[in-house]
């Protein structure tokens, strides 16, 4: 029991209208957004050096830009899965410039293990998996310390966490559900209230045909006015006012084969070696987490062998010295130990060589030649490759 | 969890505050103690465990006291909780110290991998204290567990203090038990949670962000212009990252009809080193008064004792030589006082005040750089041509002249704690304040966790 003074239950009313109103706008305004994800985007029908704009979107939306992609059209004989990582991750890398009917990468937000394997559950009860590769990144652990490799980010529209229910084997008993209850509902909060939501659903122009461009047949040049501006304004104002050719405005650009622009000297993050310090207190992964890893990679190779599809792990580098014996790179060591039947990549080795990174943590498409290479002398690529040239 | 989460913000928090109204008297401390261990527990079930241990540790050695003899007493009722901050604190920085092998450290791995429970510093001089107050009989020994686990877990000061003494919340408590109608300070309450909240995000963390953009780069790209910024904006960080979350604590706190003390009493108005100290973590400065200082002599050997006691200072706040040098570095700026006093006493306020803020700022980046990185940080700023600036905007400084009017300009016990029970038009509006909380909701997402999460 409590008893609240006249003063004080006056000052209550008017806090908690007026919080009520504001909530009820930031929910009005969200459902303003479109989807982006029905009707899907058809990356298929994109020509080479054309690329998806994605700016003044919000992260759900990027991410659901590919999810309907994935949803409704077939997947090609080699899918990437994973977070912004392997960003830079290009059909290229294969020797075949943007063949998006070859190789996709549905890199999406900062997707973690356990949401792949949810992604992968939806795509492959739609018989959308790839057909010969799945390669799935596991985030390097020292990219975040640890983070993106088993915690869950609120990345994933609820209708896929639910999809995914039946199929999710693990999912028994009251403590699984109320976790996933407890998932959903962060899910939506975090959607519901954030900034970006809010903003976007005010300023957000442009359609599918509208963010879909030629960098190279763009010779609309933008306003000196518009260059003059801070970087911040540049960009929102170029959304806005549906100025297409500002170099700004590409910055996170997809490519017909899903995988991202590699930005020009505009918007390019300096190379920062060691970008994550590692902190100790900010560790993402604890002792007992190579286990959930394990489970994780395994159930992600049996979604892979009940559809008669090759996994693969790849675990990229990241710019760095040598910082092997960090304690998330030990748990992960400890991880790839549990699961020996599994195939991974693990690549964290070639941390030092600048050339092969867009950024601290993002690796260049140089290094996705190296990758593919060890793809090759594996014999997955191969196997798999219509083209003999491969 | 944290206190900057929407998980906690609009789920633990309303439906802890509506249980706690509307079970019987007799529950309530039930429902914080439940509230309080799935606020803790979410960071998972072993910092929790190790949580549990040292609460029931010092609730049941309490009882030795007057049964045994008094030093052994001691002993045994702070070995556990100081040796669990020792394990999961204190000992990779000690095998670094002593170069152990590698082969050594696999036999700790255990300890190594689980993640730092959080706030392990401050629950652990809490039992203590409880543990030493019931030993010098300033306290008898709580008999109802109950109310013992709620003042150890209560989650407004779990996590990063203030650092509470038994004495201080056993009669809040007690009345929470026994009082059948509670008159909650709701509006206080939540005006500070919602000034925290937005002081954490939009100060707190974007002094970080602007701190990260140096950060990013080799020294011999920074001007010296650039790196006093920086500094200043470490300033505004750590600052503001601590005082959120105090003022957050105490807005908590209110609305469960407890009160905590305000642990940050404006320290960058401070005239002097000793003075900043008496303002800043004001409860952890009076803990590390009265059960080391005092109890080593004080005033005895005032620098030996000095010494020590901010060393320890530097390590509490972390485990590493930077924290150490830190805390030391703390001591010599007291020493100088006390060796300087008459004529420290003698400057104008304002030049007092900017000197020991100066002074203060340029200790901040011992907390973020090793000692290494820190003399080569000031070895940069000493030599680099001071004036032109490649980094650093104007609005970057427009940004920070406001956090500095906000700093120096305005007085707490006015517009913050109506202590002098004024009424502030903007920060006491019912709008305000459902607007700032709105807008802390929206843009959380940018937080950070608090620094002292993990202390």
């Amino acid at each position: 029991m409590l008893t609240i003074e006249p003063f004080q239950r006056r000052w209550l009313l008017t806090f908690g209208a007026t919080l009520a109103l504001l909530l009820s706008g930031a929910v009005a305004l969200s459902l303003r957004l479109p989807s982006f994800r029905e009707p899907a985007f058809n990356f298929y029908a994109m020509q080479p050096g054309q690329i998806f704009n994605v700016y003044g979107l919000t992260r759900r939306q990027e991410g659901s830009v590919k999810l309907g992609f994935a949803e409704a059209y077939p997947a090609p004989e080699i899918g990437a899965y994973g977070n912004h990582i392997i960003a830079f991750f290009g059909a290229d890398a294969f020797d075949r410039p943007e063949e998006a009917e070859y190789f996709f990468n549905y890199y999406y937000a900062n997707l973690s293990l356990p949401e792949i394997r949810r992604y992968l559950l939806r795509v492959a009860r739609l018989n959308h998996l790839p057909k010969k590769l799945i390669l799935v990144q596991v985030t390097p652990p020292n990219a975040d310390n640890g983070g993106a490799i088993i915690d869950r980010g609120n990345e994933l529209p609820p209708d896929v966490l639910l999809s995914s229910r039946e199929d999710d084997r693990g999912l028994v008993g009251p403590l699984p559900l109320m976790a996933l209850s407890w998932e959903l509902i962060s899910n939506w909060l975090h959607e519901i209230l954030n900034y970006n939501t809010v903003v976007m659903s005010l300023f957000q122009r442009g359609g599918y045909e509208e963010r879909t461009l030629s960098p190279a047949n763009c010779h609309e040049n933008p306003p000196a006015w518009l260059s003059r501006l801070p970087v911040m304004l540049q960009s929102r104002l170029g959304t806005y006012g549906g100025l297409r050719c500002v170099p700004r405005l590409w910055s996170g650009a997809l490519r017909r084969d899903g995988s991202q622009l590699v930005a020009g000297p505009e918007t390019r993050t300096p190379l920062v070696q060691n970008e994550n310090a590692l902190k100790e207190t900010e560790r993402a992964l604890r002792a007992g987490d190579e286990q959930k890893i394990a489970h994780e990679m395994q159930a992600i190779d049996a979604i892979g062998r009940r559809y008669g599809v090759k996994v693969v792990f790849i675990v990229p580098p990241v710019y760095e010295t040598d910082r092997h014996d960090s304690v998330v790179n030990q748990i992960l060591d400890r991880a790839l130990a549990l699961v020996p039947d599994v195939a991974v990549v693990d690549h964290r080795n070639l941390h030092s060589d600048a050339s092969l990174f867009e950024g601290g943590i993002h690796a260049s498409a140089q290094y996705y030649r190296i990758l593919v290479e060890e793809l090759r002398r594996r014999g997955v690529v191969n196997s798999v490759s219509r083209n003999q040239n491969d | 969890m944290n206190f900057n989460s929407l998980e906690f913000l609009v789920l633990l928090l309303p439906i802890t505050f509506v249980t706690f109204y509307v079970v019987p008297m007799r529950l309530r401390l039930w429902v914080l103690v439940v509230a309080s261990f799935v606020f803790y527990g979410a960071s998972g079930p072993e910092v929790l465990l190790a949580f549990l241990i040292a609460i029931l540790w010092g609730y049941g050695t309490a009882f030795l006291f007057g049964r045994w003899p008094r030093a052994g007493a001691i002993t045994i009722a702070i070995s556990v909780p100081a040796l669990l901050l020792i394990m999961f604190k204190y000992l990779g920085f000690i095998l670094d110290t002593v170069q152990a092998q590698p082969e050594t450290r696999d036999h700790f791995w255990l300890f190594f991998s689980i993640v730092l429970p959080a706030g392990i510093s401050f629950y652990t001089f809490e039992i203590v204290s409880y543990s030493l107050d019931v030993a010098d009989k300033k306290i008898q020994p709580e008999r109802d567990l109950l109310r013992f686990t709620s003042f150890a877990t209560f989650f407004p000061h779990l996590i990063a203090g203030p650092i509470m003494r038994y004495a201080d919340l056993r009669q809040q408590l007690q009345a929470l038990q026994s009082t059948q109608v509670l008159k909650p300070n709701i509006v206080s309450g939540l005006k500070l949670l919602s000034i925290g909240l937005v002081f954490k995000i939009f100060v707190a963390d974007f002094s970080g962000t602007r701190v990260a953009k140096a950060s990013d780069l080799p020294l011999d790209q920074l001007s010296g212009i650039d790196q006093i910024t920086q500094i200043a904006f470490w300033s505004s960080q750590i600052y503001y990252d601590f005082w959120a979350y105090s003022v957050m604590a105490i807005g908590l706190g209110r609305l469960f009809c407890i009160e905590l003390p305000v642990n940050f009493r404006e320290p960058y108005l401070s005239r002097d080193p000793r003075e900043f100290w008496q303002r800043w973590h004001v409860t952890l400065s009076y803990w590390l008064r009265d059960y080391v200082y005092i109890r080593m002599g004080g005033r005895e050997s005032y620098v030996r004792n000095i010494l020590i006691v901010f060393a320890l200072v530097g390590l509490w706040h972390g485990a590493g030589w930077n924290f150490v040098a830190w805390g030391l570095y703390h001591a010599l700026l007291v020493i100088l006082y006390h060796l300087t006093a008459p004529a420290w006493d003698r400057l104008p306020r304002p030049i007092a005040v900017g000197m020991t803020f100066t002074l203060v700022s340029f200790g901040w980046p011992l907390f973020f750089l090793s000692l290494e990185k820190y003399a080569a940080f000031l070895g940069h700023l000493a030599t680099v041509a001071p004036w032109h600036t490649s980094l650093y905007r104007v609005y970057d400084w427009l940004y920070l002249a406001a956090i500095g009017l906000v700093t120096f300009g305005l007085r707490e016990r006015n517009w913050l704690y109506n202590e002098t029970g004024s009424h502030n038009p903007v920060t006491d509006s019912s709008i305000v304040t459902a607007f700032l909380m709105f807008v802390g909701l929206l843009f959380i997402s940018l937080s950070r966790t608090f620094i002292y999460f993990r202390f």
